[in-house]
């Protein structure tokens, strides 16, 4: 079937005027839901943007406390090595003037020790020497001193008592 | 012997001793004493008389043999002694009345150890010289024979000795060496 020309301008016409109204309506009750859409979509990627500078700018500050916390420990760090070590040479120093003065002191004490035993030897020795002395001068008086010499001994011990 | 048993006989010794004393009988009642002590130690009386299976009657009769002995005072000690039923105390009161009696008149027995005894001569001169020395008066001489003395003598009264023995000088010599 063969459309006519008049046909076919009333169709284009009545499109064109529909395509009109469609986009009257459109603009009408839709566009602006439409564009609050996009606008709502924009502020939040720019609200997005923002968050992430600012959260990137705390991570940067973050890493910046960090990185001045890290040398403050490592200072406080080295701080304490310095001061162990410092003590350390102090104990050193103290345990070997303690073991200097335990040393002397055992060998003043053993050289006491040595000297007593040496004393106590020789003492032991006079009192060894005393009692034999004694033993054999009253062994060989008993043998000596008969009955005469008893009384002329005891006669003189007589004279001696009278003259004290 | 403990303290109450002491207390007991200075009760009975101090009186008697006093009495003694103010009498002037002490001279006499010592010689008295000093037998009834032998006596007692010959016969080892003193546990006879503190043993306490004995009867009281037997200990009380031998008590009494005792008795008549010439000093009233000594005869009524005796007494006292038996009505008082301290017989066990009887040879303590009188070894302590001779101390005491001792101690008062100031003469004592001297004990002269030796080897082989000193003579009569040596004892009369040792006399003197004992009284001026431990400044006491001697009653009576007692020898002690001791071998160990060596030589010399050892004079000991009133727990005062004198110590002129070799024994005695070797120990000094001893005490000089160590």
């Amino acid at each position: 079937m063969e459309a006519s020309l008049g046909t076919i301008i009333g169709n284009i016409i009545l499109v064109t005027g529909s395509v009109f109204v469609l986009f009257f309506l459109i603009k009408k009750y839709a566009w602006g839901n439409i564009t609050s859409v996009f606008d709502e979509r924009a502020r939040k990627i720019t609200d997005d943007i923002d968050s992430a500078e600012s959260a990137r700018k705390k991570a940067e500050e973050l890493a910046q406390k960090r990185e001045e916390e890290l040398a403050g420990s490592r200072k406080e760090a080295s701080q304490i090595i310095d001061s162990a070590k410092e003590t350390a040479e102090n104990s050193k120093s103290n345990i070997l003037s303690q073991a200097h003065s335990e040393v002397e002191r055992l060998k003043e004490k053993a050289n006491q020790e040595i000297a007593h035993s040496r004393k106590e030897a020789l003492a032991s020795i006079k009192g060894d020497v005393a009692d034999l002395t004694v033993a054999l001068a009253s062994k060989i008086l008993s043998e000596k001193l008969q009955a005469e010499g008893q009384t002329e001994l005891i006669d003189r011990y007589i004279d001696q008592l009278g003259d004290s | 012997m403990d303290k109450k048993q002491a207390k007991a006989i200075e009760r009975y010794v101090s009186p008697f001793v006093q009495l003694l004393l103010e009498k002037g009988q002490q001279q006499d009642v010592f010689e008295k004493l000093s037998q009834i002590k032998a006596v007692c130690e010959e016969t080892n009386l003193a546990d006879f008389l503190s043993n306490i299976a004995v009867p009281e009657t037997d200990k009380e009769k031998a008590l009494r043999l005792f008795q008549q002995s010439g000093s009233t005072l000594l005869d009524n000690l005796i007494e006292v002694v038996i009505v008082n039923h301290r017989e066990d105390l009887f040879v303590a009161i009188i070894a302590e009345s001779l101390v005491e009696l001792e101690k008062a008149t100031n003469e004592f027995e001297v004990t002269i150890k030796s080897v082989s005894g000193l003579s009569e001569v040596q004892k009369q001169r040792l006399i003197p010289l004992i009284e001026e020395k431990l400044k006491i008066k001697v009653r009576s001489i007692k020898d002690v024979l001791e071998a160990d003395l060596i030589g010399g003598f050892i004079i000991s009264a009133n727990h005062k000795t004198i110590d002129a023995s070799i024994k005695g000088q070797l120990q000094a010599m001893k005490k000089i060496f160590r």
